[in-house]
């Protein structure tokens, strides 16, 4: 079976080293101008170059977020930006301007044009229509598809489909909500979204409030399409898309490769993973989300169980990351830069790409700095030096084992 | 060429507003529309075209689902002779329409995709008969892309269309309070927690859709809007009365028209939450 490209998020530099470390096939991330998430912290130039590199060097690839819905003033310097993308080896980028799809084609034509999901493409006559009048390379689906939708647009499609599998979703179509615009002044289309659909509302028929607490939301539980791997797979969906480019190091690290194990183990077995097998795989994509999760409209009208509507109840995740390793020594140990919590004699585990996770009880633990055995890491960014049973390499992430 | 149109249910309401000074009636397709008015089926829409003596237009803003999307086609394809103009917001429909050489009837009314003149200037080289501008923008920005953008047209009055969902939003709620279903129920409004406007809210079965807590309003931006080159001025009627409609449609006809106004809409419903939205206020990154 044809492995699709896993394509992973990043909010900076770090983050898109750490999404190709941990066996992303591409990774997306926005610049400072033209990109949606003006929030995250985006990419200079210098770093895109850099990414282009890096990725290079591991086989892997950079898509550009270039989906701004622009008013008049945000075109200015965009040819200059997408033939500086070309010369840098950016694959492509995801577009949902017209405008600036057309631009691209003309300026810079070896960066593909991936359409980007705030045009909300949920059919493949509309894909035809891009691909008639816009040239563009790859549609990345709405996440309004469901399951049989996205078979049947695929393999339709004139051109790659691109679907998401992980993150959080908009409760609206996207590119058409301007809840935020209209709460916050924030402009949603243009990178400023403030997740007004989170928010508490009362419900009103006429005068009269109806229900009461908890107060009506919008607010979505994430994408898990981990049970969808082998249909979207069988499908030939090109690209398995996952969101986050404002998430942490540590949800890159442990979703990326989480899902490249499951991939990686239907390519192997060209067939759908039993439910043992899934359930590792779950529980491994889990360990990295502190939202609960849903499948969206994967599995035909999303409802009830698709919302949220009391406090989140996944807050172990923010526990979990206890570290990254800064260096390692020839003599079993490593240092450890912390970022939690923890203390000897728990049981820890390494995520290293490419590898199974391997688990330990810490024994010692010395400060790398005034070399003092200290037995409880309060402080995070301190620098410790541990003993470790097994090889490990540096940037694996040091967490909690559960 | 000016024309000012006006979302219609049926045909009654077509009639009176185009009685009242409309030069066009958009009629809302019945399963075709993201929109809370409810709405015409096909024939009764042919029906309405044939006796209309002025234009007639359609309302087809849904996006489709594959499934659904050959359906919508064929309808589309029986619909163009009959009618002025398609309003439409997913590409297949368009792409239907250049199949059968009908593009110059079609509109392209995304909500909040078009800010830009180069964005409206792409789709209008597509061959369409307009585009309409998102309410989101600047009178300034207006302007701009009404002076660039011919046969360009903006939604001038009624509640905005906020945000759609797929997903049963109200029905859900209902379901997790193990209450009455709300769904296609009118009259209802949600109340952000710290907020003091109400939006009306409306779930049918393709969806929830979220109306703005204010009814924007343009009397005063109209005739710059007008000398800029902006060509369709439409209004949408939800939640509005009769009597909301026909001065809004007096009035917006006069100003049109090039005459004062001397009445205030504003003093004759001082009920509605009447606000001119984004016009002098720029929303932020």
């Amino acid at each position: 079976m044809k492995k699709p490209e896993l394509l992973a998020p990043a909010g900076d530099l770090h983050r898109a080293k750490t999404a190709i470390r941990y066996g992303a096939d591409a990774v997306y991330l926005g610049g400072q101008f033209f990109s949606l998430r003006s929030r995250a912290s985006n990419f200079t130039l210098e770093d895109i170059q850099e990414a282009c590199a890096f990725a290079k060097a591991h086989g892997a690839h950079i898509h550009v977020t270039v989906n701004i819905i622009p008013h008049e003033e945000d075109f200015t310097g965009l040819e200059e930006y997408l033939k500086k993308l070309e010369e840098f080896g950016v694959t492509a980028i995801i577009a949902a301007s017209p405008y600036i799809m057309e631009t691209a084609r003309r300026v810079a034509p070896k960066l593909q044009i991936h359409c980007s999901t705030q045009m909300s493409v949920t059919n493949a006559q509309a894909i035809h229509f891009l691909k008639d009048t816009l040239d563009i390379d790859r549609a990345v689906l709405g996440r309004e598809c469901t399951m049989a939708q996205v078979k049947e647009i695929t393999n339709e499609s004139p051109v790659e489909t691109e679907a998401f599998i992980h993150g959080g979703m908009c409760v609206n179509y996207s590119g058409r909500c301007t809840l935020s615009n209209r709460m916050t002044l924030r402009d949603a289309n243009r990178g400023g979204c403030a997740q007004s659909c989170r928010w508490s509302y009362h419900v009103y028929e006429q005068d009269k409030e109806i229900a009461g607490e908890p107060l009506f939301t919008m607010g979505s539980r994430d994408l898990c399409a981990a049970e969808y791997m082998y249909p979207l797979m069988e499908a030939g969906v090109s690209s398995l898309k996952i969101e986050g480019r404002m998430k942490t190091e540590y949800y890159v690290a442990c979703i990326v490769s989480a899902y490249r194990h499951l991939i990686d183990e239907i390519a192997e077995t060209g067939k759908p993973l039993s439910a043992e097998r899934m359930a590792v795989h779950q529980k491994e994509i889990l360990r990295g989300e502190n939202r609960e999760t849903c499948t969206g409209f994967y599995s035909g009208d999303a409802g009830e169980g698709t919302l949220i509507y009391h406090a989140n109840s996944n807050a172990d995740v923010n526990h979990d990351f206890l570290g990254t390793v800064k260096k390692v020594n020839d003599n079993g140990t490593c240092v450890i830069e912390t970022r939690n919590v923890f203390a000897t004699q728990e049981k820890l585990e390494f995520l290293t790409p490419g590898k199974e996770n391997r688990n330990f009880v810490l024994e010692t633990m010395v400060n790398d700095k005034t070399r003092e055995t200290i037995a409880e890491i309060r402080n995070p960014m301190t620098l410790v030096e541990i003993a470790v049973p097994f090889e490990v390499q540096e940037n694996d992430i040091l967490r909690r084992y559960r | 060429m000016k024309i000012l149109t006006i979302l219609c249910e049926n045909k009654e309401q077509a009639a009176k507003n185009l009685s009242l000074g409309c030069d066009e009636v958009i009629l809302v397709l019945k399963d075709g529309c993201f929109s809370a008015l409810s709405g015409c089926t096909v024939e009764e829409i042919t029906a309405i075209a044939k006796e209309n003596s002025k234009r007639t237009a359609v309302l087809m803003n849904r996006l489709f689902g594959q499934e659904e999307i050959e359906q919508a086609q064929k309808t589309l394809c029986e619909l163009l002779p009959q009618v002025d103009a398609v309003l439409f917001a997913d590409p297949a429909l368009l792409q239907q329409a250049k199949l059968i050489h009908m593009e110059h009837k079609m509109i392209y009314r995304p909500e909040t995709l078009l800010t830009s003149a180069k964005d409206g200037a792409w789709w209008m080289a597509q061959g369409l008969q307009s585009v309409q501008i998102s309410p989101l923008l600047t009178k300034e920005e207006i302007l701009e892309i009404a002076a660039n953008v011919p046969h360009a047209g903006l939604q001038i009055h009624g509640r905005l269309l906020m945000s759609v969902s797929k997903r049963k939003l109200l029905d859900a709620y209902a379901s997790y309070h193990a209450g009455t279903s709300l769904h296609e129920k009118d009259g209802l409004y949600l109340r952000e927690d710290s907020r003091e406007g109400r939006m009306p809210v409306y779930e049918n079965a393709y969806g929830t859709m979220i109306y703005t807590d204010y009814v924007q309003e343009s009397f005063a931006y109209v005739p710059e809007f007008l000398a800029a080159g902006l060509e369709r001025f439409e209004i949408d009627t939800y939640t509005l009365k009769d009597e909301e409609i026909r001065d809004a449609i007096t009035m917006y006809r006069a100003l049109l028209d090039g005459r004062t106004i001397t009445d205030i809409y504003a003093q004759a419903h001082a009920d509605l939450p009447l606000s001119s939205g984004y016009y002098g206020q720029k929303t932020i990154k």
